[in-house]
Order: C-alpha cells, then sequence, then structure tokens
C-alpha cells in the first residue's frame, strides 16, 4: 500500500480518533498529544500498515505506555487530580450517563479495561486485540467477558436472558 | 469506529453508544503536523552539508598551523674537470739560455679549483684576504741592471714601428 493520503487521513481521524483517546486514556493523562503522534507517525509512514486501525492501537499503546512513565515521575510529588476527566460525551436521553460509565470503567483491572474499550470503541477483533496485547486470543476473549460482567455488577444493569437468543 | 459489532448483549451496545470525549485533539492540527511530517525531506543533503563543512573546517585548521617552509642547506661539491696541460715544448731554441723559472710557493701554485675559491674570496672581502708574498729566496741575487741586460732579448715590435 502506498503512503496515506490526507483524506484517508482526515477520514481514519474522524472515525477513530475518539476511540483511541479513550484507549490512551487507559495509561495516560495527555492522550491527545499521544493520539496526534500517532497520526503523524502513520502520515510518516511510506507504505501504510496493512492493518491501519489496528496499527494506530499499537502506537497508541507504546506511546501510551511512555507517557504513563513520564508522568509517574512527574507525579511523584504532586497530588492527584482532584477531579478525573470524564471520558465520554454526557448522552441525552435514556442512555447510560457518562459520568457513571467513566467511573464504572474507572474501577476495572486494567486488562480488562483495555480489552473492553479495544473492542467496544475501537471495533477490533479479540484476534487483533491479542496480537495488539500481546496474548492470547482466548485469554483476550475471557478478560473482555470478566470486565463486561464487573461492569454489569456496577452498573446494576441485569443480566440478559440468555433462553431469549 | 471500524463496523458495527454484531451479536451485542444490550448492556453491549449501551456501553458502545457512549461516544468518547474527543478532547483537545484538534484534526486541523494533526492533519498540518502529519503532512509537515510526511513531506520532510530526507536526511542525505543536511548530512552532505555538515560534512562538507566539517572538511572545509579542519582543512582551515590544518592552514594555519601547517609550519613554514623549511631551509634546508646542502653542501654541494662541483668538481671541475681538469683542462689537459697543454703540450710541453719542444725544446727551447739553441743558443738562448734557459731560464730556470722560480718555483712558486703554495700559497699561489693554486689549481684551477682553488683559483675559483680565491678569487670568490677576493670578490667577497678583498684584496686583503690574499696572502702576502713570500720574501725572495736569499740563494737568489738581487735583481741589477746589468742581470737584466743577460736575459735574452725579445724581438720588439716597437723597434720594427719606428
Amino acid at each position: 500500500m502506498s503512503m496515506m493520503g490526507p483524506e484517508q487521513l482526515g477520514r481514519l481521524m474522524d472515525d477513530h480518533a475518539a476511540a483511541l483517546m479513550l484507549y490512551a486514556r487507559q495509561w495516560c493523562a495527555s492522550p491527545e498529544d499521544v493520539v496526534q503522534e500517532a497520526f503523524v507517525k502513520l502520515a510518516a509512514q511510506r507504505t501504510a500498515p496493512t492493518e491501519v486501525v489496528a496499527w494506530l492501537y499499537r502506537v497508541v499503546r507504546n506511546g501510551s505506555l511512555s507517557a504513563a512513565r513520564a508522568e509517574q515521575r512527574r507525579r511523584h510529588h504532586e497530588a492527584r487530580a482532584a477531579v478525573a476527566p470524564i471520558w465520554f460525551v454526557p448522552s441525552e436521553g435514556d442512555g447510560l450517563d457518562a459520568e457513571t460509565a467513566t467511573r464504572a470503567l474507572q474501577a476495572l483491572p486494567l486488562e480488562q479495561r483495555e480489552v473492553l474499550v479495544a473492542r467496544l470503541w475501537g471495533g477490533l477483533t479479540f484476534e487483533q486485540i491479542a496480537r495488539l496485547t500481546g496474548q492470547s486470543a482466548s485469554a483476550a476473549h475471557r478478560h473482555y467477558h470478566a470486565g463486561l460482567s464487573a461492569l454489569r455488577e456496577r452498573l446494576r444493569v441485569p443480566c440478559p436472558d440468555r433462553s431469549k437468543g | 469506529m471500524s463496523g458495527p459489532l454484531e451479536g451485542l448483549s444490550p448492556l453491549e451496545e449501551t456501553l458502545a453508544r457512549l461516544a468518547p470525549v474527543q478532547g483537545g485533539l484538534s484534526r486541523d492540527r494533526v492533519l498540518f503536523e502529519a503532512g509537515r511530517a510526511s513531506a520532510r525531506p530526507g536526511r542525505t543533503w543536511p548530512l552532505l552539508a555538515a560534512g562538507s563543512a566539517v572538511t572545509a573546517a579542519v582543512l582551515g585548521v590544518l592552514l594555519l598551523t601547517r609550519p613554514g617552509p623549511q631551509v634546508v642547506e646542502r653542501t654541494i661539491v662541483v668538481r671541475v674537470p681538469e683542462s689537459a696541460p697543454p703540450p710541453a715544448p719542444e725544446g727551447p731554441p739553441a743558443g738562448s739560455p734557459v731560464e730556470q723559472a722560480e718555483p712558486l710557493s703554495p700559497a699561489f701554485a693554486l689549481g684551477q679549483s682553488d683559483y675559483l675559491r680565491r678569487r670568490q674570496e677576493v670578490l667577497r672581502w678583498g684584496v686583503d684576504v690574499l696572502p702576502s708574498a713570500p720574501p725572495r729566496s736569499p740563494s737568489s741575487p738581487p735583481l741589477t741592471p746589468g742581470a737584466l741586460r743577460q736575459f735574452p732579448e725579445l724581438p720588439s715590435t716597437e723597434s720594427k714601428l719606428f
């Protein structure tokens, strides 16, 4: 595949930038810089990666881990932010409250959060998530369902009636 | 997102409907930075320019610290071939007294190369560098007008003129 054009890059941004930001938030407090750097790196590639979205998630993951290490050193003498940012746009109507969803997601272990975000908002397959996180697809699947069960408990959502489906 | 997920539970659908916050990510800024990154020239010319600058600096330092031309003194011996001695006269004419030339002192009995050297010294330092003439040997009689008359008469051209 040839170099990424501006239109294709803009479309990728429209479709994936917000989810990539949410993914980067799992580690670092400055996801904007990490996601921007990922897109800049993508534009600088001579040949576009085969799986562009999965490639972006991998770059964002690596960048977020690096940024988290730097933030950890910086935060050593700083107090934690009193108000954590909300990860979702407040929804109107009877949807799930953004702040509640944020709190519930933040309470999950990192390995479950990562898989949930990559699957639900990133749209990656379990095979792609497995390559991304360095685990097997079955382990990714297991983390996903464990996280989902924990969220169901926290959000007090009744378990779906499996007999219907 | 990359595509609709199929077979989701109501909770998954509810969660997936939540839109992540875009935050401070600026689309225009990202596209600008991406365009600049994609159009960034290679490093060939900067490296060549840097190499040329370093070479010029090194050459300049070498030029400034180069020692001046050294004067090498060498002694060159020039051997002048001795000219063949003139053929010896067959003999004095009959009846003419053989004049015994007085042997020259070593100071004046110079070879041709010595003559050249002496000439250079005279030209350089003056006639004072010449050694004084040796005293005449006491055995030879003083030169008197009578003794001069005893010299053989040379063919005089002046007498023929008058």
